[in-house]
């Protein structure tokens, strides 16, 4: 990841009609960095993807992509971003070829091997099927490699693991380390605290259209609670449950006496999940509903 | 080249969908009654169905070629690409006309035109116009019946005031060329009489609608994607 700043936006205001509905975003993104959008349906993450992305371009306020004003967005603009929205975009009585050679004609630069593409994703045995024979994972991952086919520099990620079984999602979430490792600038716009946590450097809270917190991952988990060890054991017949800090475990001397004696029933250790830590700072649920 | 590209993705997509079939149909059906007709009344009725069909069949289709593409999202990936809406209506119109003219070619040797050229020339303006007009259409709707309620306006003053002027209404009056559909009968029928007026009319047409047009599509370029309040 380099210091270069390839997204720069500041104060940015958006409404669809009297009432705003992004209000003062401002943050940066580096170049090879992969830049998280998290928050519940409805928060504006999509809506400031459209304003990055020159779509929505009646906003106030800076939106710079590698240097271009998103509202100023022009044929060389799109040349150099690539966008995998999180619903299929696939003419679905065209076959997977066709459609990626579609799509890559729409492009001048230089582009990506599509049968390459279309191997890393699983699906080269089922490049001349029709799209309409799919199923909604296969969609999914020829979603994603129709965003890489013309090589962009900037990458736009809308869900890419929604749908996706386990193993797939696996390959996805390579494939994005892959992109990174490039030095490719990825947006990854995700109500999945996981995918983020796996993937993002740094995330960014979304909540009513307002940015609530922007940290690394790490920085989040390590600066909203501390691990925590819960061990049961067993009391006059009755189960007990005790919760100590991880790094005041050994000051804890019930569990000492415990271990001594071998009462211990269960014993875990549990750190907060950025799923915790984003109900905390926002008190929205990633659902959209309001903590009591 | 991305400007080809369109064209050629749009001719794919309307073989694909059956289109093509659809005026090779149509194509067989206007052939069948044509044969019923002889004389100046066959010349009138084959001048009448080549504006009416292959010319004006860019809006019928239009429609649901546009609903089937929002259907599919193809429209968000396209803008979010290099094409612009200017190549998006391109691709659309031009792609119409090509078979359009085609198709009214072999209509109208089953009648008269005095000049072949003229006539495909007219067919060809005339279908980039309705097609615009169903690109106009097509962008606001969301479903085939409000786009068929949305192109009847179109419909009845495309067609309407053509048949009458053809029949012998107001015929060699220049005022009528205004309507684009008169202008391209004069063409269709290879008139030379009124011709500069017959292609300015079109023309100044074509540059109206596509500026209105241009706004539609930029307008659901925008709507593509999260939420719409």
């Amino acid at each position: 990841m380099s210091d270069k700043k390839v997204i720069d936006v500041k104060d940015v205001f958006f409404s669809y009609g009297k009432t705003p509905f992004l209000r003062d975003i401002s943050f940066s993104v580096s170049e090879g960095e992969i830049f998280g959008f998290l928050g519940p349906s409805g928060a504006g993450k999509s809506t400031l993807q459209k304003v990055l992305t020159g779509i929505c371009t009646d906003y106030e306020g800076s939106a710079s992509i590698l240097g271009t004003e998103s509202r100023k967005s022009g044929k060389d603009f799109y040349e150099r971003i690539g966008v995998d929205f999180e619903f299929p975009s696939l003419f679905e009585k065209l076959t997977a070829r066709e459609n990626m050679e579609y799509f890559a004609s729409l492009y001048s630069g230089s582009k990506r091997d599509i049968d390459e593409l279309l191997k890393e994703v699983g699906l080269y045995e089922h490049a001349d099927k029709k799209v309409s024979a799919f199923s909604k994972g296969m969609k999914s991952r020829l979603n994603f490699i129709k965003a890489l086919v013309h090589d962009p520099d900037v990458l736009f990620l809308d869900e890419p693991t929604s749908g996706l079984d386990p193993n797939n999602a696996k390959i996805m979430k390579d494939m994005i380390r892959k992109e990174k490792e490039k030095g490719k600038t990825i947006i990854l716009t995700t109500h999945d605290m996981h995918d983020a946590t796996e993937l993002c450097d740094r995330v960014v809270f979304i909540v009513d259209g307002q940015m609530k917190a922007l940290d690394t991952p790490h920085n989040f988990i390590m600066s909203r609670g501390a691990a925590k060890v819960t061990y049961t054991y067993m009391d006059e017949g009755v189960e007990q449950t005790v919760c100590s800090l991880l790094d005041e475990i050994s000051e804890d001397t019930t569990l000492k006496k415990l271990i001594d004696e071998n009462r211990i029933t269960s014993i875990h250790s549990a750190e907060p999940t950025l799923s915790d830590i984003f109900i905390e700072i926002t008190g929205a649920h990633l659902d959209g509903q309001e903590q009591p | 080249m991305r400007k080809i590209s369109v064209i050629k993705g749009d001719i794919v997509f309307q073989w694909k969908y059956g289109f093509y079939f659809l005026y090779a149909l149509v194509l067989l059906v206007y052939m069948i009654i044509f044969s019923f007709f002889e004389g100046n009344v066959r010349n009138i009725i084959v001048s009448c169905c080549v504006y009416s069909d292959p010319a004006a069949m860019g809006m019928f289709f239009m429609g649901a070629l546009i609903l089937l593409e929002k259907s599919q999202h193809i429209t968000a990936s396209l803008a979010i690409s290099p094409v612009t809406p200017e190549d998006y209506i391109l691709g659309k119109s031009v792609s119409f006309a090509i078979i359009s003219v085609i198709v009214g070619v072999l209509l109208i040797v089953q009648g008269h035109t005095d000049s072949i050229l003229l006539c495909m020339t007219g067919v060809f303006l005339s279908s980039v116009i309705f097609s615009l007009c169903g690109v106009i259409v097509g962008t606001k709707v969301s479903n085939l019946n409000q786009y068929i309620i949305g192109t009847l306006p179109f419909e009845l003053i495309g067609f309407a005031p053509v048949i009458a002027y053809r029949i012998g209404f107001m015929w060699d009056e220049p005022l009528m060329l205004i309507h684009p559909g008169c202008a391209t009968m004069q063409l269709v029928e290879g008139r030379t009489d009124m011709l500069a007026g017959s292609l300015v009319s079109l023309l100044v047409w074509i540059v109206i609608l596509f500026i209105i047009a241009d706004k539609c599509v930029r307008k659901m370029y925008r709507l593509v994607g999260g939420v719409k309040l």
